[in-house]
């Protein structure tokens, strides 16, 4: 037969073919986005907010090209994304890609926006190299100008563009303002993560009580933590801030609890009474959870001191949020520090409503009175059900003041989380993500801007597991293990029958119509 | 395409009654299944990033194993010429030789749909993670069939044919992962090359037009080049 279709000549004309396919499929191209959030497309926020643009923005990233891995795919996606935004913008967005690396006056320039060159480790000429890479973007519009020095966490990219496009469209920047004066940990030293990422948005701001009032006023209060309590006048400073329609997050521990003393009491700020009146109201008890952290602890094993990580039920991880709540509906995990339980059979003023947030499992208790947090102790506590308990709930609605009678403040929104420790890196060394997502929520919640709460959770957290428990795991994992494996062998034995029923002649059956034809020509041997 | 469908369930038969089937897809989903199961509570995380990552890595090595005797058996037994000398074109014998390839690796790729079923009974999983690695799994094995019966086709040694397989597709792998080697201009190419890079584009859930294309170019010469090299007698 004619075999000159697979000459040289064809063979060279079909591969040139496949690579202009190719070159043209890189430019010419579709892109499905299954993921849940549909992570990597715009979200109708970002796309309302590049349609009403009054003014061009244009986009400017000053990025090395060819970088290896694991940067190599940073530029073909910052280059998707803007294409994305461009093809919603139309006229109103431009994007341009420079390479600083060969032209003096474009580092400088990229200098003057402060997007440092990044290291990163080259081998030129079989040598280790360190070369000056740049990953940055600037966001010009209007004579102002925002950056993000590093394209680097292409999850929060969408998130990182558009918040700054907000804000170069914004008139003016909302105050956050931590309080401060009573023990409290400092955003900027405690809490670094979450400062950095509510600097991107906001003013951030500490604030103390001046007179009787505020100051700066911010236009969100959060109170974190503070360990010592609060005088009355202070009290009165927070009351009338909320009675002139302020915004506030309450972070605190109802209990003091110290790890390595293994002891714990209640702690009383003051901030209860006030809280109560509007609608508020803290367990002073520890909420244990079989769904927790694991801490590291010395076990002295016949002589020898070993670290054990063990899992420690007053580290809860939640798992659970409101799926109504736009202000944690995406989030995953939360990681908590010794937390109190809110009272939701506490009586709320009339025009406030109440909405729970975040929950324990079911698999939790509570404990009163008597704190017993010892992790040895703890763990013999297996026998937990009393869950779900609400950690955080939101308070919406006009408030009764608690100082002046008669008195309620404007539509205003607070919310309430049993425990204050779960921002504060310094404690625990880490800042859980998923915490930093929430409390970053919370604030825009709170300040009422409801389109970065659409665009923020859409990172892609790992999601846990149900609760499995120890007797059911070894099934689940050994069916896995052997389960399709058996299926195979299963199917073997099945067919193996089958054939045998029909090749062999059984006594006092009649012979078969026809001898089985040998299958083929040659013999396999087993690969 | 009916040839090439006799073909492939000539082939298909051949395996399933000897070991070699069952041996390649029960050790595979052994190794798979190990890592998962003992991963699964450890991480707790409903994902199957254990098994997408493994298995080009396990089919590295398996893929060659079944192709290897495709050609270079029927060359050295002397039924090629038979083969090809029968009614049915070339093409037509790649085809029903790929697919019957491409089927047993399918089936191994979707008894772990177990798996995908624990994770989704016992959390959340994203849809299209899981969607996006599965697609990208199969795409990824078909590319490496068509490359080991390239491999086979070259030689009448089964040996040879195994490791000129796996060092094709070894190569292909590690593309993107010498790029720091390369000056620049080459470094973008390897990466586009590379069948590692396109397969994790898909493991995100995004499925890209430009990684699709690519697992069939890479597919669809390899099938030629096959075709080229049936029509000669190797050394």
């Amino acid at each position: 037969m004619k075999r000159d279709w697979t000459s040289r000549t064809s063979l060279l004309l079909v591969g040139v073919i496949l690579v202009l396919l190719n070159l043209i499929g890189v430019n010419l191209f579709l892109r499905l986005d299954l993921t849940d959030d549909n992570v990597y497309s715009l979200s109708p926020a970002s796309i309302r907010l590049v349609e009403n643009l009054e003014d061009p923005v244009t986009f400017k990233a000053f990025f090395t090209p060819n970088l290896p891995a694991p940067y190599s795919s940073n530029l073909r996606f910052l280059r998707d994304k803007l294409d994305d935004y461009r093809a919603y913008g139309g006229r109103n967005v431009q994007y341009e890609f420079v390479d600083p690396g060969s032209d003096e006056a474009l580092r400088e320039e990229a200098e003057r926006y402060g997007i440092p060159p990044v290291q990163i480790q080259v081998i030129e000429n079989d040598n280790l190299q360190i070369k000056n890479a740049f990953m940055g973007l600037a966001i010009l519009y209007g004579g102002e100008r925002e950056i993000i020095p590093v394209v680097q966490d292409l999850s929060t990219l969408e998130y990182d563009i558009t918040s700054a496009l907000k804000k170069l469209t914004r008139e003016r920047t909302p105050v956050v303002g931590f309080l401060t004066g009573h023990g409290e940990p400092t955003p900027a030293q405690h809490m670094p993560a979450l400062d950095r990422a509510l600097q991107r948005n906001y003013d951030v701001r500490t604030v103390s009580v001046t007179d009787t009032t505020l100051s700066p006023r911010p236009d969100v209060l959060l109170v974190v933590a503070p360990s010592d309590s609060l005088p009355e006048a202070h009290l009165k400073a927070i009351d009338a801030y909320l009675m002139s329609g302020g915004k506030a997050g309450f972070l605190l521990n109802r209990v003091a609890a110290n790890l390595q003393m293994g002891q714990a009491s209640e702690l009383t700020t003051g901030l209860e009474g006030l809280l109560e009146r509007y609608g508020a109201r803290i367990g002073a008890n520890l909420v244990m959870d079989r769904q927790s952290s694991s801490i590291s602890v010395q076990r002295n094993l016949g002589g020898f001191i070993v670290q054990q990580a063990i899992e420690y039920p007053f580290f809860p991880i939640a798992t659970r949020f409101n799926p109504d709540h736009q202000m944690v509906n995406r989030l995953r995990e939360v990681g908590l520090y010794y937390a109190s339980a809110l009272d939701t059979a506490a009586v709320l003023p009339e025009n406030v409503t109440l909405e729970p947030l975040m929950y324990s499992s079911p698999r939790s208790g509570l404990q009163q009175d008597f704190f017993f947090i010892q992790p040895m102790v703890a763990r013999s506590m297996e026998t937990l059900r009393d869950g779900p308990y609400v950690l955080a709930a939101a308070y919406s609605g006009t408030f009764p003041s608690a100082y002046v009678d008669g008195l309620r403040s404007p539509n205003t929104r607070l919310v309430v989380v049993g425990d204050g420790d779960f921002v504060n890196a310094s404690l625990m060394g880490t800042e859980i993500p998923g915490n930093v997502a929430f409390v970053l929520n919370m604030v825009d919640w709170l300040a009422q801007d409801d389109d970065l709460l659409a665009i923020r959770t859409k990172t892609i957290e790992p999601r846990q597991l149900e609760f499995v428990s120890e007797a059911v795991r070894p099934w689940i994992k050994y069916a896995n293990m052997l389960g399709p494996a058996l299926l195979v062998l299963l199917f073997g034995l099945i067919r193996w029958r089958l054939r045998k029923s029909r090749t062999f002649v059984l006594p006092g059956s009649p012979a078969p119509s026809a001898p089985e034809t040998p299958r083929r020509a040659e013999v396999h041997e087993p690969a | 395409m009916k040839p090439a469908w006799i073909l492939m369930k000539r082939e298909l038969n051949a395996a399933f009654d000897s070991p070699s089937a069952y041996v390649v897809l029960i050790a595979f989903l052994l190794i798979v299944g190990w890592f998962f199961g003992n991963g699964l509570f450890l991480q707790n995380v409903a994902s199957l990033r254990t098994v997408f990552d493994l298995a080009p890595i396990i089919f590295m090595f398996f893929v060659p194993a079944v192709t290897m005797a495709t050609f270079a058996e029927e060359r050295r037994a002397g039924t090629l010429e038979l083969l090809l000398t029968m009614p049915v074109r070339d093409w037509q014998v790649i085809t029903g030789k790929l697919l019957a390839v491409t089927v047993l690796l399918w089936s191994a790729i979707g008894l772990t749909g177990l798996y995908a079923l624990t994770i989704a009974v016992l959390g959340d999983p994203d849809f299209g993670a899981t969607a996006g690695g599965y697609l990208g799994l199969m795409l990824l094995a078909v590319t490496y069939g068509a490359i080991g019966l390239l491999a086979s086709s070259l030689t009448r040694n089964q040996i040879v044919a195994f490791i000129l397989g796996f060092a094709i597709i070894f190569a292909l792998f590690m593309m993107d992962k010498v790029t720091d080697f390369v000056p620049g201009a080459l470094a973008g190419l390897l990466e586009y090359l590379s069948i590692d890079y396109h397969y994790r584009n898909l493991l995100r859930g995004v499925i890209d037009s430009r990684d699709v294309l690519y697992y069939l170019s890479v597919t669809f010469f390899a099938c030629l080049l096959t075709a080229y090299h049936l029509a000669r007698r190797p050394e």
